[in-house]
């Protein structure tokens, strides 16, 4: 039905101007359901409230007889189980759109009539009409959804807008009445009582408590200082994985003269875990005589070569620079620089980083012109994107031998390179330090006094063990009590009442 | 006064600098550490002297390692290294990106590092990781072709499971309508059944990267403890941990 924006007129679908004052009902703005009588937009096809079909398709005489089985509606009164939907008679095949619509007065639904709200007193709008004292058929048929504003107080106000007498629409509306409307609807109570149970802040769940997350912390700190004070427990139990022995093993092999590059991709940031297994296959290379060629795609990692290389040549002074190992420089550019550095060394560093000197002047060079005259490629990295990066732009286009040494949060992401076999060894350097010390036959630790942290990884392990399944059975006992309030709510049957199914068969 | 300040130069011990590198790194990590209590000043001020220092670096670097190097070369013989003046032109060009009335020279640099960039890492990744990695997929699952016994059959297991592993990660990804008819029922269910197994194996690796970062900022942990004990309050207080 087409409400008039002059008169207020409810026309039949379909008419082009008004019953009533003959306005033209071009312009409309509103349409009036048949069924429920709620406001919709223009363009609506469905009502909102009911889903009547707004174009009349749906004959409002089906719904007038008396054999229409209807139950009461009241969630907050019957116990769970009844099923209170309203059935309607489908209509009959060829019942079309009514021949002589008769315009239908306004007949305003009062607030007595759909069962007045505790709370909220009758408001009977002009022309009122005598309410009916509570539910009968023909209004929850007309209106199913009669008697739930006792459960949801907050849509009497809703209703109560829409129920009052709209003005004339016109093109536009007056400032001051959108505001009156607004007020209207926002300013009416909501209030939070649900069928008498009124909900608090105290049920929402909260974050993990400052005095719990303190707690986690100190646990962390102890299991990282157990190393001081447990005098190295699991450090005999320490084996060497099989790809650590294959690494140390393939180091070993490695003919005395021979060249190797090594690329610093880390910063400081990653220092403390990568250093330690850096050193060690640093020495166990600058042991056997083997030519080091360091550079860096990662600015900060020149840092750390220079860093490592010279505390390396501290504890063996023969290992010299320029002759037995050099500092190649920063390659900028990322895919650029490493394509140019595959391809050439003396193109991608005119002068080395340390001594600016050309590199046919440096003797560990002699015979290197680029990463096919090398014997493999040990890339040191926190970033499994510099790794793809040395693969795509290097290993992919020389066929060279790539190693990597990289943190243990990397280690996983490079096992698809691993399984093409475009990366040769990976090592994660949390255990990776001792376990290769004692691959190669080193001592477990770099110095005298430094500590071994394979004590404090077993600690951090029964840490987070133990945190994971005090959470989780706290959170079973919670589980527990949150059914067995559930279950004490609905009087004793588990599930929460089944709620209502649209035609379509899908719950709303 | 900087007479004055040479004599204190040489008036302080040799190992002075070494001494006030270590006071300094010590404060920041306390002051980094210093997170757990909440967001506080000192943390800011670590966190943006982290932040311009490594960004000074990195000029720094690039002008000593990378540009003033080439420009010598540059200068010193031109005949040979004349392909170096184009690259600085192109470089200086960039630097017009900061004024908007000249802002337009830009676009040639730009054009030519970014089809650079995007030539390169698509070569890259087409010959590099996407042929490797499907070649790499293919592989039997019969265990006579790795071995006899156990071995054989763990090794085809383990084949069996990348191609399942693969191919159900693929299908979590496949998001299209029901099709119509039997088949396509059947193909959509077929596809909600991989990739609810491609999901639950997403999570595992998830689960195992996760654990790996945690054991790798526990390995970072451990060292920051260990430069706090050894190297600051070992060296300071002259005691041993």
């Amino acid at each position: 039905m087409i409400l008039c924006p002059s008169c207020s007129q409810r026309n039949p679908e379909g008419a082009a101007t008004c019953q009533a004052c003959g306005e033209s009902l071009a312009g409309y703005v509103y349409r009036i359901c048949p069924s429920c009588d709620a406001v919709n937009a223009a363009e609506s096809a469905f009502c909102h409230r009911c889903l009547t079909p707004l174009d009349g398709s749906v004959a409002l005489d089906a719904v007038a007889s008396e054999d229409v089985a209807v139950t009461p509606y009241k969630p907050h009164l019957d116990p769970p189980g009844h099923n209170a939907r309203v059935h309607l008679p489908r209509p009959p095949k060829g019942a079309g759109r009514t021949e002589d619509p008769t315009p239908i007065l306004a007949t305003p639904v009062t607030h007595a009539s759909r069962g007045a709200s505790p709370d909220l007193p009758g408001r009977p709008i002009a022309g009122g009409n005598a309410a009916a004292e509570g539910l009968d058929p023909l209004t929850l048929a007309r209106d199913p959804l009669a008697g739930l504003d006792q459960v949801l107080p907050f849509e009497e106000g809703v209703l109560a807008a829409q129920r009052a007498p709209l003005k004339p629409a016109r093109a536009a509306w007056d400032a001051s009445e959108e505001a009156d409307l607004y007020q209207r609807v926002a300013t009416e109570p909501a209030s939070l009582a649900v069928a008498g149970h009124v909900v608090s802040a105290a049920t929402v769940a909260r974050p993990l408590p400052r005095l719990g997350r303190a707690v986690l912390y100190l646990l962390v700190l102890a299991a990282a200082l157990a190393p001081w004070f447990s005098g190295n427990i699991t450090g005999a139990l320490v084996r060497p994985r099989a790809s650590v022995m294959a690494f140390a093993s393939d180091l070993s092999a490695i003919p005395a003269g021979d060249a190797v590059l090594v690329a610093f991709d880390y910063g400081p940031t990653s220092a403390g875990e990568l250093d330690p297994l850096a050193l060690a296959a640093l020495q166990g290379l600058a042991s056997r005589g083997v030519r080091i060629l360091a550079l860096s795609t990662d600015p900060a990692g020149l840092g750390q070569a220079q860093r490592l290389l010279e505390a390396l040549s501290a504890g063996a002074p023969e290992y010299r620079y320029g002759e037995d190992y050099a500092i190649l420089g920063f390659v900028p550019a990322q895919e650029a620089g490493l394509r140019a550095a595959g391809e050439s060394l003396r193109t991608a560093f005119p002068l080395d980083y340390r001594q600016a000197q050309p590199l046919d002047a440096l003797p560990a060079l002699s015979g290197i012109a680029s990463v096919r005259d090398v014997e493999r490629v040990i890339v040191i990295s926190d970033d499994s994107q510099a790794l793809r990066r040395w693969i795509e732009q290097v290993q992919s286009r020389s066929g060279v031998h790539i190693d990597a040494l990289v943190t243990a949060a990397v280690e996983p992401l490079l096992a698809p390179f691993r399984q093409s076999r475009q990366l040769g060894h990976v090592v994660a350097a949390a255990t990776g330090a001792a376990e290769f010390r004692l691959a190669s036959g080193a001592p477990a630790v770099s110095a005298p006094g430094a500590v071994d942290h394979t004590d404090g990884y077993a600690a951090l392990a029964i840490v987070v063990v133990a945190v994971a399944v005090a959470t989780n059975v706290a959170e079973l006992a919670a589980w527990s009590r949150r059914i067995a309030a559930r279950r004490t709510r609905h009087g004793g049957t588990h599930a929460a009442p089944r709620r209502p199914r649209a035609a379509s068969g899908k719950v709303r | 006064m900087s007479a004055a300040l040479g004599e204190l130069i040489v008036t302080l011990p040799p190992d002075f600098a070494r001494t006030a590198g270590i006071w300094v790194a010590a404060l920041l990590t306390l002051a980094v550490l210093s997170y757990v209590l909440g967001d506080n000043p000192f943390f800011r001020v670590a966190q943006y002297l982290f932040v311009g220092v490594a960004a000074g670096y990195a000029a720094s670097l690039a002008w000593t390692g990378v540009l003033w190097p080439r420009l010598q070369l540059l200068w010193i013989d031109p005949a040979m290294y004349w392909h170096y003046g184009i690259f600085f032109v192109l470089g200086l060009l960039l630097l017009a990106r900061g004024s908007r009335y000249v802002a337009a020279l830009a676009s040639l640099p730009l054009g030519v590092l970014f089809g650079t960039g995007a030539a390169l890492a698509l070569g890259g990744t087409l010959t590099g990781s996407l042929v490797p990695q499907v070649r790499a997929t293919i592989v039997s699952v019969a265990p006579a072709d790795y071995g006899e016994g156990f071995v054989g059959w763990a090794y085809a297991a383990d084949a069996l499971l990348l191609i399942v592993g693969t191919i159900s990660v693929l299908a979590a990804f496949h998001f299209s309508a029901r099709g119509r008819g039997f088949v396509g029922a059947v193909w959509h269910r077929a596809l909600a059944l991989f990739g609810g197994l491609g999901r639950a194996l997403m999570m595992v690796t998830f689960g195992a990267l996760l654990a790996g970062a945690l054991l790798s900022f526990f390995s970072v942990l451990n060292s920051r403890l260990a430069f706090l004990l050894n190297d600051w309050l070992g060296a300071t207080l002259n005691v041993g941990f």
